[in-house]
């Protein structure tokens, strides 16, 4: 297994007035972070800004392989919030488009789509279109094709919206095997508790800052809380109030 | 590399979208189908027209199966019957035939249906040119053979008037010789005349010196005898012998005495006679002067006549001349042909396009009459090259309609599509992602435009097929520059509501400026010239110089060079768009 280490250094990103700064962690083999805040906090900017959609205002990105720093755009997997394949397209086909655009061979295509397809139990689905697969199929081949190219990193933005209780365990179960295999994982969420549960780091973004797993170990410390999900759901309140007070 | 997968997903999401097979390429194909076979090669056919006042000097239904084939002529008795039945739109137009010196066909048409109207006005009236040069020339050439024939009895005429004069010259010719006889004779008797009257004189003048001797000799002799008588009277007593011998002497004088006055009577009597026959001389001379004044008076009148002849001449030679010029200035015209006649200008339409394939040649020799099948044939093979030079204006618009519709779909449908998050994700793939949808653009379009072409060779009977590559490689020339607008819109505009007005908007510029609602010779300034480079227009006369004149790839080299340049700066545009797109998004 490869050696790989990913830093993100005092990373700013945002559009126009909207900023989100300060975003520092740094990821290694396995690691798996989990990125909460509430709507409109900035995740997704930051998971776009992350895997090169957008450009980020300041700060750095560094990716390593066995201590020499490659160019991270290549190491990327992404799925984001939504589906993001070709529609009329099966899920064997949309692995062989994206397969073919990231300069995979025809072999190693055909191998690792037989693994994905297998391990994400869509062997059933491989010719189906995307629009006649369910919303939890359709992630499952998003996920697949994000995995085509058998990316390092993998970027998951809000994966389990709309999925009920057991796709979002069996996906969950997939993004631990992943670690399990060494794969750095980036997940943006609100599932809090589970992001608790199955992710060795955390970050919070809020009020346009980025609050990383020391400080909010310290925050929750702090406040005894005993979980993340009361320690954030008091954050929170505590911002509808102040919202509140303001209108008034 | 990247180029061939995208173009595999475009391509296959664009065949599995029934929507966009329906709407870019089912109902596209079948517009085209249902747009090229509603042409009739025929031209318009079946079209009722009212007739009043025929006749046998003009019966129009005489020619209708020969040159109004096209029409269903009903005849009515009055103009306003027929009127009325046009204004029930069961008639498209009346004819109403006026009798004068010509015939008049005064047509009342249905200004209503412009559309149609014109084409049948237009039809009736080569038919009624047709017939109208049928009618000239048969009048023209009764005309010339009745020409033909005057001229001829001018020259007839014309040989009459010379021997005319001819023999007026001999007898011009006569008279001086006589009037020359008639002076030499009048000399002649003139000279005899005077000569006469010298001798006349002359003999005068000896009679009366001879008178005068012998009145002198008369009165002598009677002196000298009475003298001797007297003395004789006065001897007396005288013997016997004397007695007698007076008596012989008296008898001897009284006998000379009677003698000499005898001799003197009888002289007298021939002077007398003399005097008579000098008279007679005198009165011949008097009479031979009389003759010189007639032979001067009749040499006058001979003067006269031979005047007047030489003047009769003299205007029969000048009518004769008149007669040579007459015969000069029409003679042209006995060689002349009836239809030279009826047409002395003739504006021969040589088209110098003349269709390759299996069409009647447009006529363009209006010499000879035209019989039935051949003004059939004429008048389909003038609607075939109607058709055939109306097709590339209809191909270019599909063209144009369906590269902007076609480029600016598969544009939006990328540009909006859920995948495009996940293939921008991968490093290097704006430019083939650009080329991927440009690429499947033009794929589709293949499609269509492979129909068009094939129902131009099939139902138009152009030679496209001959030239598939150099017509298809222009077509894909000017196809690539409407695709690469379509693009250019769509990542400009990105929102496809707007995009589709935008684009109507724009092929209502594009036909403009290809010249297809106002020809491009009627515009002015600016937009005369860049009418003139418009890739419309440019691929226009590039297919016209391919498929009608049948040129090489060197004559359309210019438009070629204009259509890449266009090319090439659409690219530009597309590319400088859709990356500023990109850089706004990041």
């Amino acid at each position: 297994m490869e050696n790989v280490e990913l830093t993100v250094d005092s990373l700013c990103v945002g559009q126009g007035s909207f900023r989100v700064s300060s975003i520092s962690f740094s990821m290694r083999n396995g690691d798996i972070i989990g990125i909460v805040g509430h709507s409109g906090s900035g995740k997704s900017t930051f998971i776009k800004t992350f895997v090169g959609l957008k450009k980020p205002i300041s700060g750095k990105i560094r990716y390593t392989v066995n201590g020499k720093e490659v160019p991270v755009s290549g190491a990327i997997g992404f799925s984001p919030q939504d589906n993001s394949l070709f529609p009329f397209l099966t899920v064997e086909e949309n692995l062989t488009i994206f397969g073919k655009l990231h300069g995979m061979s025809k072999d190693s295509i055909r191998r690792n789509t037989e693994e994905l397809l297998s391990w994400l139990d869509m062997e059933n689905c491989r010719g189906k279109k995307i629009i006649h697969l369910s919303g939890g199929m359709q992630k499952r081949a998003d996920l697949a094709v994000s995995l085509i190219h058998d990316p390092k990193i993998i970027v998951l933005d809000e994966p389990f919206n709309g999925l009920d209780i057991s796709l979002q365990q069996f996906i969950w179960r997939q993004i631990r095997l992943l670690s399990e295999q060494g794969k750095i994982v980036i997940i943006s969420s609100h599932m809090l508790s589970d992001i608790q549960k199955n992710c060795n780091m955390l970050g919070l973004i809020e009020k346009g800052m980025y609050y990383g797993t020391a400080s909010l170990a310290y925050a929750l410390r702090r406040s005894q809380n005993s979980s993340l999900e009361a320690f954030l759901e008091q954050v929170f309140s505590k911002d509808l109030e102040e919202d509140k007070a303001k209108k008034r | 590399m990247k180029t061939v997968p995208l173009i595999t997903a475009i391509l296959k999401s664009f065949i599995r979208n029934w929507k966009s097979i329906v709407l870019l390429t089912v109902i596209p194909l079948m517009i085209i189908v249902v747009f090229f076979g509603s042409f009739n090669t025929e031209g318009i056919l079946g079209i009722p027209i009212g007739i009043t006042g025929l006749s046998d000097r003009f019966n129009i239904k005489d020619y209708e199966s020969s040159y109004f084939s096209y029409l269903k002529i009903t005849e009515f008795q009055s103009k306003d019957a027929c009127i009325s039945e046009l204004k029930a739109y069961k008639q498209y137009a009346c004819l109403e035939v006026i009798y004068g010196d010509a015939v008049t066909l005064n047509v009342y048409y249905d200004n209503t249906r412009n559309a149609i109207i014109w084409e049948v006005l237009e039809r009736i009236k080569t038919s009624i040119d047709i017939l109208q040069k049928l009618k000239s020339k048969e009048i023209a050439s009764d005309f010339l053979t009745k020409f033909n024939s005057a001229l001829s009895k001018l020259l007839t005429f014309k040989g009459s008037l010379r021997q005319t004069s001819s023999n007026l010259g001999g007898y011009i010719n006569e008279i001086d010789n006589s009037i020359l006889s008639l002076s030499n004779a009048k000399n002649d008797l003139a000279n005899t005349i005077n000569s006469m009257d010298q001798d006349i004189a002359d003999a005068k003048s000896t009679k009366s010196d001879l008178q005068n001797d012998k009145d002198e000799f008369y009165s002598e002799a009677s002196s000298s005898i009475r003298q001797s008588k007297q003395a004789l009277m006065g001897m007396s007593n005288l013997t016997y012998w004397q007695y007698s011998s007076w008596n012989s002497a008296m008898s001897q004088l009284n006998l000379v005495d009677s003698l000499i006055n005898s001799y003197n009577n009888q002289a007298n009597a021939k002077f007398y006679d003399f005097d008579q026959r000098i008279w007679t001389y005198e009165e011949s001379s008097r009479r031979g002067k009389g003759y010189m004044g007639d032979i001067d008076t009749y040499s006058g009148s001979l003067s006269n006549t031979k005047g007047d002849l030489v003047n009769y001449r003299t205007e029969i030679d000048a009518a004769n001349d008149e007669i040579d010029r007459i015969y000069k200035d029409f003679e042209p015209l006995m060689g002349v042909s009836p239809d030279t006649l009826v047409n002395p200008i003739v504006m021969l339409n040589s088209p110098v396009y003349v269709p390759t394939h299996d069409m009647p040649k447009p006529r363009n020799n209006t010499s000879n009459t035209p019989n039935d099948a051949t003004v059939r044939e004429v008048i389909k093979g003038v609607n075939l090259i109607g058709l055939q030079t109306l097709f590339p204006t209809i191909l270019f618009l599909i063209i144009i309609f369906l590269s902007l519709l076609i480029s600016s779909f598969i544009s939006l449908n990328e540009i909006n599509s859920p995948s495009i998050k996940r293939v921008s994700l991968v490093r290097g793939i704006f430019f083939p992602h650009i080329l991927a949808i440009f690429i499947s653009s033009m794929l589709i379009m293949l499609l269509p435009l492979l129909a068009v072409l094939a129902m131009g060779d099939v139902l138009f009977k152009l030679p496209i097929l001959e030239h598939l590559t150099l017509v298809l490689g222009t077509l894909l020339l000017v196809s690539s520059v409407f695709v690469l607008l379509g693009m250019f819109l769509a990542y400009l505009v990105r929102k496809e509501s707007i995009t589709l007005m935008i684009n109507t908007f724009l092929l209502v510029l594009i036909i403009f400026y290809s010249g297809f609602l106002l020809p491009i010779e009627k515009m002015s300034g600016f937009a005369h010239l860049f009418a003139n480079i418009f890739p419309g227009k440019l691929a226009l006369d590039a297919f016209f110089k391919l498929v009608f004149y049948e040129q090489g790839i060197a004559a359309i080299s210019n438009e070629i060079v204009m259509l890449l340049t266009w090319i090439g700066v659409l690219a530009i545009g597309v590319i400088v768009v859709a990356g500023l797109r990109r850089y706004a998004s990041e």
